[in-house]
């Protein structure tokens, strides 16, 4: 390749990357970080829940047994399910949802997006150039046409640039037109696991504790002996402990609800582009152009 | 209806702390245990009424799933015309093969057709 040529090409895909953040800058963006703490806090959240309501259900069972225990006849309706595998399941299947949207999310606003478009541009130009020579050998034409490994960079880059654009704008639309009502969903989970102790699920698990420690106070009274008041008061103290440990657990489950909540709002919030981010997109942008230009080389490299 | 459900439940635990409380003025065993079978009671309807809210919970937020359900049918649309710009790419190289097979055989004719 000639020098005017190559230079006429260098200053093409300059100039290509140059209108992209010019595009870019002018926009916001999903942010990538944010996105990542998205899906990994569902995924988190979810593993949360179930351990979280497991605990739940073994202390309602062994309540329930001691209700059933307590009653002059055993019918069905002293034994109670606490919450029930369907629901569970339920709650479950409406986190792997919106895990699977912010696992597409993410597939959708990664750079490698436009990967396998690269790959194929760059087998294109290979069996282009093959096809080319096949023509020259056939006697159908005298000269196979030159492909240059600077111009097919950067119309495979203009191409990759308009998939990867058109992604970005329709991930920050779907998040912008989900993010009330995904914010309602995680709002509502959260408030289901209960805003204080005293109510829903950390309301319930705070009774069943203290029923828990209401047996040792009457234990206390009825025993005569102070070795015997020493273990239950020890008894007691590990009781309280182990109430808040579990409603440590379950204000953890809230909190992360309403962490994910957030992270949505900012994602659909987006960000804008300060001179820094763009500066950093375009030197990723200059580094990927750079590895797919010298993958036309080797492709190229008989020309 | 579902309103009243966390009152009730929220009132059924506050009078589950109220008698938890009264055991310290219990004035004998009897009377301690007669409380500790309240509480008992109280806690077993305060089981039954949490899951009746969860299953209301969850049935409702099932219900409202479908803005989610619309939302990732849109992505997964746009990440499939993503892959149908490589594929047309991809169909191009598929074409110049069978074009050069074409050629090969127009080669091995051309002879025959002398």
């Amino acid at each position: 390749m000639s020098y005017q040529t190559k230079s006429i090409a260098t200053r093409w895909v300059t100039a290509l990357l140059a209108a992209a953040a010019l595009v870019l800058t002018g926009c916001k963006t999903v942010p990538a970080d944010t996105l990542t703490s998205f899906t990994s806090g569902i995924t988190s959240a979810r593993t949360q829940s179930q351990e979280a309501f497991n605990a739940v259900n073994e202390l309602v069972a062994d309540a329930s047994l001691d209700y059933a225990a307590s009653q002059t006849n055993l019918v069905e309706s002293s034994f109670t399910a606490g919450l029930d595998e369907e629901s569970l399941a339920a709650w479950d299947q409406v986190l792997e949802k919106l895990e699977k949207y912010a696992q597409h999310l993410q597939l959708l606003t990664s750079p490698d997006l436009a990967k396998s478009f690269d790959d194929e541009a760059v087998n294109l130009s290979a069996e282009l150039n093959n096809f080319g020579q096949h023509l020259q050998g056939s006697g159908l034409i005298n000269k196979s046409p030159q492909i240059s490994p600077a111009i097919a960079t950067g119309f495979t880059k203009l191409g990759e640039l308009i998939v990867r654009l058109r992604a970005q704008t329709r991930a920050r639309k779907v998040l912008v037109a989900t993010d009330a009502e995904i914010g309602r969903i995680f709002r509502t989970m959260a408030d289901s696991v209960g805003t204080s102790r005293t109510n829903e699920i950390r309301g319930t698990v705070t009774a069943h504790w203290t029923q828990f420690l209401a047996e040792k106070k009457v234990a206390f009274r009825n025993q005569p002996d102070l070795a015997g008041k020493r273990q239950i008061a020890a008894d007691f103290l590990q009781l309280l402990e182990r109430r808040v440990a579990q409603d440590l657990v379950l204000l953890s489950l809230r909190r992360s609800l309403l962490q994910l909540a957030e992270l949505h709002h900012a994602l659909a919030q987006g960000e804008r582009w300060t001179a820094q981010s763009a500066a950093a997109a375009i030197a990723d942008e200059i580094k990927r152009t750079r590895d797919l230009n010298d993958r036309f080389k080797d492709k190229l490299k008989n020309q | 209806m579902n309103q009243d459900l966390h009152q009730l439940h929220d009132l059924l635990i506050a009078q589950h702390q109220a008698l938890f409380a009264k055991l310290d003025e219990a004035g004998d065993a009897d009377e301690g245990k007669a409380i500790l079978t309240e509480m008992q009671e109280i806690l077993h309807r305060i089981d039954v009424l949490q899951n009746l809210l969860f299953r209301k919970t969850t049935t409702a937020l099932t219900n409202n799933l479908q803005k989610v359900d619309d939302a990732d049918t849109e992505l997964t649309n746009t990440l499939k015309s993503a892959a149908t710009a490589t594929d047309i790419i991809k169909g191009v190289g598929k074409f110049l093969t069978v074009v050069d097979k074409a050629i090969d055989l127009a080669k091995t004719l051309a002879p025959l057709a002398v």
